[in-house]
Order: C-alpha cells, then structure tokens, then sequence
C-alpha cells in the first residue's frame, strides 16, 4: 500500500493510491514508479521543472491520456479503493467522480447556465428544477454567483479571464465529483485572480479531494497541505507542505525549491 | 534623403530595397482582377437592365422607291456601325434596327446603310405592342373593329381608352383560360389518367369495373364541359379587331385580345418610361416564356434553379457533416486516411460533367429504372433467398463480435485477427443487404402501370440535385474538416473531462463550434452548384418545362419532373433559339438575375454564419 506522509497517516484516509506506477509516452517512459497516496479533503500539490511528468500523472488519474495513441502502464491507481484500470470501470463514470480544471480557462462556446449543467446534460438529466439548484450551488461555491447572477443566460466569453476560470471550476464541481483536479489553474491569469482561486480552493477542500499540479511554489507554499516533488519522472520527496520547504530531506528538493533550477 | 548618411542611396536602390516594386506589383494583380469583375458586371447590368427601357421609334425613309413612292420603314435603333465594304473598302455607316412585326417582315432586325436613309423622323403616334404570338408588332393605329359593322377611328378621343380597356379584358380571358387548362383540367387529367391505370390492373370481371367506369365517364364529361368553356373563351378572344397601318403603308387586322401589354414610346415622359420599365422588369421576373423563350418572362428558371440548389444544399449538408466528422475524429491516421483525403480533394477537380455521365448512369437509368420497374435482372429465387439468408447470418455475426466488445477495455487494442474479422463481417452485411435489394426478384417497381413512360427513369429535379451534391460533395468534407480542426483542444478535453463521451462532445461541443465553418463550406457549394449547367443538362434540365417542381395537385412536390435553370437558359437563348438576334437581350437579362439569385443565396447564408458567429463569439483562446 502507498503510504501517506507519516504525520497524516493517522488522522487522514488516503482516498487516490498510486501504487508503483510506470507509464511510457510510446517508447519514452515518462512515470518512473510512482508510488504514493493523496488523502481525503486534502490540497495535494504537484511541483518540479518543465517534463517532470506531474501533469502525466494528474491526466493519468482521470485517464485523461486514454485520448493519446500508444500509451503503456504498469503499476495501479486505485480510487478508493478501486483500480481505475478495472475492466469494469467506465471512462465516463470514473471522469464523473474525478472532476478537471485546465490551465487555460476554455468555457464552452455556451451560455454561462448551460456551462455550468454541461455534465448533468450528457448525463441526460434535465429536470429545470434540478438545474437551476445546480448551478446556483456550483456558481456560488465557485464564487461567482454574485457576479453573474443577472446574466446567467448569456455567453461565457463575455466573462474577464478570472471569472471564466472559476466558472470552469463551477463546471468542474457541479456534478459532485469525489476528486477535483487542477492543472496549473493560475498560469493564465494575473495576481487578484489567482487570489481568488486560492481562496477558493480552501473552501472547496472540504468536500473535495484536490490534486493540483502548480509551477508556481509560492502557491503551494500557500494553499497546499501537502507537496509532491517530482524530477525526471521520479517522485524524488512528499510530505507535508511546510517542512518539505523549509526542511528539504532530498538535495534535489532543496536545489529546487531555493531557485537553482527550473 | 537623410543628411547623415554621406553617400544616399539611389533611388532604384532604394525603391528595391523597401520592395516598393513589388507591392505595386500585387496591387497591380488585384486591379486587374477587380476591373475585370466590375467590367463584367457593369456590362451585364447595362444591357441586362436596358432590355427593359422604352426606346422611341423612328421612322426612317430610304432613298430607294418602293411602288412608285419612298420605301418607308419604322423601328428602334439598336446598333450603329461602321463597316468595311467588301467591294469597294470603302467606310460604310451601318444602323440596325428593330422592326418587331415579325409576322409582316419575316425577321424582326435589318440593317441599313446610313447613305440609303434620306430622312428620320419621331412621329408621335406610333404604338409598340407586346403580343401573344410573333412578337412585338410596331404600327400606327387606324381603328377599331367590335364587330363588322361597328368600328371606332384612331383619330376619336375614346380610342386609347376604350383599346386600352380592350386589352386588359383580353388579358383577364387569358388569365382565365390558363386556369382552366392548366388547373382545373390538370387535375382533372391527372385523376384521369390514375383511374385508367386502376382500371387496367382490375379484375376484368364487370361488377369489378362497373363503378370505375362510371366514374371515368363522369370525369371525361367534367372534361368535355370545361374544354368546351375554355373553347368559348378562345372563340371570344377574337372578336375585336385592331386595323393598324405600318410604315410601308400596309394595313393589317389583328385580334385585340391577342395583345398582352402596349405603350405609345414617342409619346412617353421620364416618369412614364420608368412605369413601362417597372413592368417589363416584372413581367420578367414573374411571367412563363413564349415564343421559344426569346418573350415573355422568366419565372419557371428562377424557380428551378431555386428549388434545384435548395434540394442539392439540403442533401450535401448532412452528408458532407456526416463523413468529414467520420474522417476528423474517427478514422485512424495512416495511409488509408491520407490517400482517402487525396481522393476527396481530387474529387473537386473532376470535370462537372463527368458527374453529370455519372447521375445519368447509376441515378437516372439504374436507381430511377429499378424504382420504376424493379430490378433488370432479378436473381434466381434460391439465390435470392440464399443471399437475403446471408445477410442476416453476418449481421447478427457482426453485432454480436461487436457488442461483446466494451469500452472500458479500450486501454488493450482488439487484435488484428479479431477486427478483421469483424470488418469483413460488417461489409458483407452490407454488400449482401445491397445484393437482397437490388435483385430482389419480387419487386416489380413503383411505377410499373406507367410504363413504358418511365416516371423515375428519366432526368428529373432529384436526380440533378443529387448529381450536383455529389460534385459539391468535397467542398463541404474540406471545410468541414478544417472547422473541426479549429475547435480549441482545450474545450474537447473540458468536455470529455465532464464525463461526455466522445460523440456527446462531438455533437454538442465541436460541431456547434465549427458551425461556422460548415457554413462556408455549404456557401462555397451553393455557388458553385447554383451556377453549374453541364451536368443539368443531361440529368433533368430542359428547355421548356409545362409544370413546376412544385404545385397545387397532390402530392404537391413533384421531385421526379423536369425543370427549367437559369443557366441552361442562357445557353439555349444564345446558342440553340432561331433567332439568336432578337433572344441578346434576354440572354442579358438572364445573366444578370442568375448573378443576382447566387448573391441573394449567398447573402443568406453568409447571414446566418454571421449570427451563429455572433452566438459563439470569438472566445479570448
């Protein structure tokens, strides 16, 4: 079993397992034995260099890269407790359960209501009364139902940069998933709205799973309870947030997280 | 030039080096094409348009003696020249002139020379008048005949009125008589013409035949009643007479009635030349031709090249949508993908009427004849039965090796053995499905009673909507394709990340996206199908087509009839009429609302793309 960091291990459930994972882009292996756990309404940050092969992982726990050819694993992922690799697990449903927030804000070409329902309707419900509930509570919790309450029905293109990222966070969460994942959710925008995301983040950890991927450590730093290091497709250090910047075991970790290398 | 620098540069020099040459040259290659669209389009707007304005009429005295006096001749200058005499090279100033009248003169054009002309005038009381039959006529009037006793003088006050009220009496009567034959006995024959073929295929027993007959008798007395209205009408059409003298001194009588339209052009204001050019232009745009199309209006070409490029629109669109979203998302990369993308694109370069051979062969005689007699050569009933057998066995093969195979394995790729198996499974259902169809022997056709007269088997409005949508087939995948392509990746994976899967994402997010897109490509194939006459021609075009594709007589659109093309009617007016002289103008005219109907369509659609533009509005990507 993937263990968590030793000061979690009693109070938190690890709720996603990543269980000796490896994972090969065609030949080029890109996930060198990955093996750790993320707990349950816990901010997990993902950090290290350009090709380190965090956001493999983030996209591996959706089976987002199911979309690319010649793709290769070994090892497991469990979530909670089931392989997401089981012959009896649907994509669909699994990409229910684990909700995604990309790094570039991309709102359906729709209005901001029918952003928001987009994964209720695939799933065929569309009882009005239901709907609207939904995305009241999606758009607040995404904080931003005082924005845009007056103008639910128009296009979502109309929103600034920051408003449209939380509305694909709104989106991300509407159908409650277990597990939100977050891919570098602030790299597109400026420093209020990262702000608010992060704020935003915080809250939504009580009912969510987060897993983000950031390159940007003062982020982690601030939001996240737990830091995942990774360097050339090796998870090289995990532990909680604060001492893995302050007390680096790992010279790798240390080198990195000081500045001398990106 | 700048005083820093000690040694400027030439001034060739510098022209080449800020490549000023070169702009000037594509400046000069977009001028060029912009003077030769704008000429195009000026010219056939003159002469398309001019067709319809009142031109005065001279009367012109020869110098040659006719009969002992000056040779007179009355008509409207439409050309002057200057010609090189063959015997002598000597300059020779040439006029041609109108002279409608066709029944008096044989032609409707001469041309004379300007040192045979001793004298021109613009009498005021000469009348250009539209007729029913032999064209224009262009006279001066002398009386009116109501019976042969009564007759009115030219020279009376009441005469323009009382012609004028005779005219549009005459033209009530037409109105009339077109209803009666075309609608009322139209339907009638049609009912007819059912009832016989039932009455052919009853039992030959009497009691069977006993209550159709009586009812065909009824209709062919229905018939004789309104045949014989229409008769009466006709009869009546020529009672009053117009006298009218022409220039030679000739004097000739003519029916009033026959005459559709007439105006006094020497005697006309501005405003009132505008009137006769509004009505010409309308007359135009909404009445049937005569004459070999060289009179009257257009209306039947516009219709059908209307309701042609609508139908090719509406059967190229999903088509098009439906394989480029095959080729975009589905197929695999690879060779077979590459060359089948060639193959598209070259499809674009096949010579229309190549296409048109194509709609000929497998549309009109092979679909058109089995939907019309069944299959030519039927199979053997065992063999048939063996095939039909065959399909079901490999469909149910197919399904099943299908259907075992579910999603959430798609990580292990299905071994080659396996699909190829099921493909060949999957085409063999479908080539026997096609095989059980085709030479089903127990099919005798739709449309056997008609026979020999084929009802599906010759050119019609479908079969040349759907020759044309296959040409225009390639434009719509290309655009299509590319629209596809330009939906933002991001969007596609926040759509599948929702928990879509992937033809949900297609329907609901990327094809929505690339709407747009699609549109052009559908813009580009309306304009091209639109103005395509080749393949028309030998797949439902004709020249003079009594009923439109669509009408009042049950089942109301009629996709198996022939129809008339703006295109086509170019054609025929300028290089097939008897006198390709007097149909000029109207080829004109003809252009120019072709031109106008493709603008129009155009505009439509680039309308629409616009809204569905404005709807998904640019995002900030």
């Amino acid at each position: 079993m993937p263990p968590l960091p030793l000061h979690l291990q009693s109070s938190a459930r690890p709720f996603i397992e990543v269980d000796h994972f490896d994972f090969w882009y065609g030949p080029k292996q890109v996930l060198h034995d990955i093996h750790l756990a993320f707990p349950e309404n816990h901010i997990t940050a993902l950090i290290g260099p350009s090709g380190c092969g965090k956001t493999t992982l983030l996209r591996n726990l959706n089976r987002m890269n199911d979309l690319v050819d010649g793709i290769r694993h070994r090892g497991d992922i469990r979530l909670d407790g089931t392989s997401l690799y089981d012959p009896k697990v649907e994509v669909i449903s699994l990409r229910k359960r684990v909700g995604m927030v990309f790094q570039k804000y991309n709102p359906f070409p729709k209005s901001i209501y029918e952003n928001v329902i987009f994964s209720l309707r695939v799933a065929g419900r569309n009882d009005r009364r239901q709907l609207d509930e939904v995305v009241e509570k999606s758009l607040r919790q995404a904080a931003l139902w005082d924005e845009v309450k007056d103008k639910l029905h128009e296009s979502a293109f109309g929103l600034s940069g920051g408003q449209q990222q939380r509305l694909c966070i709104a989106r991300a969460i509407a159908n409650r998933p277990q597990v939100l994942l977050m891919d570098e959710p602030c790299a597109a925008l400026d420093p209020i709205a990262t702000l608010k995301i992060e704020e935003l983040m915080t809250q939504l950890k009580d009912e969510f799973t987060i897993v983000i991927v950031t390159h940007n450590m003062e982020q982690a730093r601030r939001v996240a309870d737990l830091t995942a290091f990774f360097y050339l497709g090796k998870l090289i250090e995990y532990d909680e947030t604060l001492s893995l910047f302050t007390q680096p075991s790992q010279i790798q970790t240390e080198a990195y997280i000081s500045g001398r290398f990106s | 030039m700048s005083d820093a620098h000690s040694n400027p540069p030439s001034s060739a020099a510098l022209l080449s080096s800020k490549g000023e040459i070169k702009v000037w040259l594509t400046a000069t290659g977009l001028n060029v094409g912009l003077f030769m669209v704008a000429g195009l389009l000026l010219l056939i707007t003159w002469n398309g348009l001019s067709v319809f304005w009142p031109q005065p009429v001279s009367e012109f005295t020869l110098t040659s003696e006719k009969d002992g006096a000056p040779e007179k001749i009355a008509g409207i200058i439409t050309k002057q020249k200057t010609r090189r005499s063959a015997a002598t090279g000597q300059a020779i100033e040439e006029i041609q002139i109108f002279t409608g009248n066709r029944d008096a003169y044989g032609l409707a054009f001469r041309f004379l020379d300007q040192s045979s002309l001793a004298s021109t005038t613009l009498p005021t009381d000469y009348i250009v008048a539209e007729r029913s039959e032999y064209g224009k006529a262009i006279f001066t009037p002398v009386r009116l005949e109501f019976s042969p006793t009564q007759s009115l003088l030219a020279n009376d006050p009441t005469f323009l009125p009382e012609l004028h009220r005779l005219v549009k009496e005459g033209n009530d009567r037409r109105a009339e008589i077109t209803a009666l034959e075309k609608h009322e006995i139209g339907a009638i024959n049609a009912r007819i013409d059912k009832l016989e073929i039932r009455l052919r295929k009853a039992d030959p027993s009497p009691e069977a035949r006993a209550p159709l007959e009586q009812e065909l008798a009824t209709l062919r007395s229905e018939y004789a009643t309104l045949a014989a209205q229409a008769t009466t009408l006709r009869d009546r059409q020529k009672i009053e007479k117009l006298v009218y003298r022409l220039a030679s001194g000739e004097e000739r009588s003519q029916a009033v009635a026959e005459i559709i339209h007439f105006y006094q052009p020497n005697q006309l204001t501005l405003v009132g030349r505008f009137k006769i050019f509004l009505h010409h232009a309308l007359a135009f745009l909404t009445e049937e031709p005569r004459e070999a199309n060289t009179e009257g209006g257009i209306f039947p070409a516009i219709f059908g090249t209307f309701v042609m490029t609508l139908l090719m629109a509406a059967l190229v669109t999903p088509l098009g949508i439906i394989a480029a979203i095959y080729l975009h998302e589905y197929a695999k990369p690879g060779i077979m993908l590459q060359s089948i993308r060639i193959c598209v694109n070259n499809l674009a370069g096949v010579p229309s009427i190549v296409f048109g051979v194509f709609g000929l062969g497998f549309f009109v005689y092979g679909v058109g004849g089995y939907i019309d007699h069944g299959p030519a050569y039927p199979l053997p009933e065992r063999w048939w039965f063996l095939a039909s057998l065959g399909a079901v066995v490999t469909l149910i093969l197919a399904l099943l090796l299908t259907l075992k195979y579910s999603p959430t394995q798609a990580l292990q790729p299905k071994s080659k053995a396996r699909s190829f198996t099921e493909n060949s499974l999957w085409i063999s259902t479908a080539l026997l499905t096609l095989l059980t169809l085709a030479k089903c022997p127990y099919f005798h056709g739709f449309f056997a009673d008609k026979l020999p007269s084929p009802t599906f088997g010759t050119g019609g409005i479908l079969w040349a909507s759907i020759t044309l949508s296959l040409m225009t087939l390639p434009v719509v995948i290309v655009a299509t394709e590319e629209a596809l392509s330009a939906v933002p990746r991001g969007v596609r994976e926040a759509a599948l990340a929702c928990g879509a899967s992937k033809w949900q994402m297609i329907q609901r997010i990327a094809l929505p996206g690339a709407l747009p897109g699609v549109m052009t490509g559908i813009i580009l194939a309306m304009a091209r199908g639109a103005g395509e006459v080749a393949p028309l021609m030998i797949t439902g075009v004709v020249k003079l087509a009594p009923s439109l594709p669509l009408d009042g007589i049950a089942p109301f659109i009629h996709a198996e009839r022939k129809f008339m093309h703006l295109g086509f009617h170019i054609f025929d007016l300028g290089f097939q009429s008897p006198d390709s002289e007097a149909a000029k103008p109207m080829v004109f005219a003809t252009t120019l609302l072709l031109i106008f109907l493709v603008v129009v369509l155009n505009l439509t659609a680039i309308q629409i793309r616009s809204h569905l533009r404005r709807k998904l509005q640019a995002s900030a990507f």
